[in-house]
Parts: C-alpha cells; structure tokens; sequence
C-alpha cells in the first residue's frame, strides 16, 4: 500500500512538473520568438553575409572579430517528449526550436556587438555549438544548446553602388 | 592588433607569414550556478548564467591567442575559428586559432593595375 502511495506522489510530481514545463516553457517561448521577430526587424538593412570575401568593404578600414553568444535551456515537457520519442526514433522536432532560438539570438548579439563598434556589415558568419551542460558526457547532464557565433565586422564603401539587402 | 575571421583584411596585404597562433581554455561555473541551471531546465529560456561562462571562455581564449600572436610580432590574425568540447559537466573548453602575420597597407593603384598587364600579355 505504502509502496503504491509512493508512486502516486511520483507520478503526481511527474505531472505538475509537465504542466509547468508546458506552461512556462511555452510562454517563454513564444515570448522569446516575438522578441526575435521584432528585433530581427531592426536590423533590416544590416549587411550580414557568410562569404569570406568582405563584400563591399571599405579598404580605409579594417574589420574587427565580433562574436555573439547565447545558451538556451530545454524545459521538462519538451524533455519528456524527446524521451519518449526516443523509443521509436526519428526527427525530435520539439528541439528545433530551441536550435533556431539559440542561433538567431546570438546573431543578433553579434549584429549589436558590430553596430555597437560602428561597422555597418558582417561577413563570414559562423556557428560552433559548445556542450556547456555536459549532456553528452555525463548522462545525467541537462540538455542546453550553447552557440557561439563569430563574424568580422567591417565598414561598407559608401561610394559604390550597392544592390538592395533583403535579410 | 587586428584579429578577423576572414583571409584577408581590406586595404592591407599579407607580407609575411608568421604561423599558427591559438588560445585555450576551460572554465566552470560554481555549484550554485548549476544548481540554478537545474531548475531553468524544467520552464526553459535562456540560461544567462552559461551563457556569461561562454562570454567570459571566448574572451579568455581570444586574449591568450593574442597574446601568442604578439610574442611573435604579429600585425594581424587571419582566419580566426572557434571549436569547443565538453569536459565535464558545467565546464566548457574554448579552443581558438588561427595565422598570425604582418601586413602592410595596399598601394590602391598598384592594385587594379596588375589584372589589366596580365590580359595584355595573355593577347
């Protein structure tokens, strides 16, 4: 009997933290997606490229690292589902999300780093992932997606004729 | 002391090579930070405090690659990447590398010069 109270109570918890994690997780989420949205907006205009070549560069000036940085956390629903989604295998698309969360708040931090510099372009864009929580060492680690972008910042010429920058 | 990701840095040109440069470090966070971690894991968002570990990580090992490149008189460091691996749990390492050489500023109209000779000598 005893036993079968324990079980409850665990299954219980189970529950309010999937309630919590649906909840929270989800608020913050689109929260997150609309924050993007509109500061995405901003910086329309915002010349950021991966080429290597530095796409209209003025030659007076040269281009600086810039770097932008962000970890996101999983929650407990979006866990479990991947859990259990991981019985039968396949695409975990409840983690996409928190892939394109990740990277395009570090571009814009790498946008914000640039323009606060001064530059007005970023070429040669590039994303490591860092395993800060440990997940993949340590089965017990929690699930995060670290990303670190980097760029060189640079200054555009004003002189040459530019074709329109949609991004 | 210029450091860009790319291969080349508007206005100058390459004159010498002087060699792979590259920095390194491993940092954690104290217990209480994991701690917090933990909770953020079950509402999700953004983990600032990782986050502040891996801003503080790429500094370190940008400052240390620097550092190399200066010892070696470097003017600039070209090709800058990034690559990190886990350690143990709460504890990043952030490996940073790339050329260093010296540069000197480009003569503007030496430069569209050389593409033009070249097509007379092909004709």
């Amino acid at each position: 009997m005893d036993g079968l109270i324990g079980i409850a109570i665990q299954i219980g918890i189970a529950i309010v933290l999937l309630g919590i994690g649906f909840g929270v997780g989800g608020v913050t989420e689109r929260r997150h997606f609309k924050s993007l949205n509109s500061r995405e907006f901003l910086y329309k205009g915002f010349l950021v490229t991966n080429l290597t070549k530095l796409p209209y560069a003025d030659p007076r000036s040269p281009g600086t690292l810039v770097t932008g940085e962000c970890v996101i956390a999983t929650d407990y629903f979006k866990s479990f589902v991947a859990k259990l989604k991981k019985i039968i295998g396949g695409e975990l698309r409840i983690y996409l999300s928190l892939m394109d969360r990740s990277r395009r708040e570090s571009i814009i931090r790498l946008v914000e780093n640039a323009q606060a510099q001064g530059f007005d372009a970023v070429c040669n864009v590039r994303f490591v992932s860092a395993d800060v929580g440990g997940s993949t060492s340590n089965r017990k680690g929690s699930t995060m997606v670290a990303i670190i972008a980097s760029g060189t910042a640079y200054k555009r010429a004003e002189l040459i004729d530019h074709p329109t920058v949609v991004s | 002391m210029i450091v860009v990701n790319t291969e080349i840095v508007p206005g100058r040109e390459v004159t010498q090579i002087l060699g792979l440069v590259q920095g390194n470090t491993v940092r954690a966070k104290n217990v209480g930070r994991d701690i917090a971690a933990g909770f953020k894991n079950m509402v999700g968002g953004e983990l600032k405090g990782y986050t502040q570990l891996l801003v503080e990580s790429r500094r370190q090992s940008v400052e240390r690659m620097i550092a190399q490149g200066n010892e070696l008189g470097a003017d600039a460091i070209l090709n800058v990447r990034f690559t990190t691996s886990a350690v143990t749990n709460g504890a990043a390492e952030l490996y940073a590398y790339g050329t260093a050489v010296k540069l000197k500023p480009m003569n503007a109209e030496s430069a569209p010069a050389a593409p033009i000779s070249s097509e007379i000598e092909g004709a």
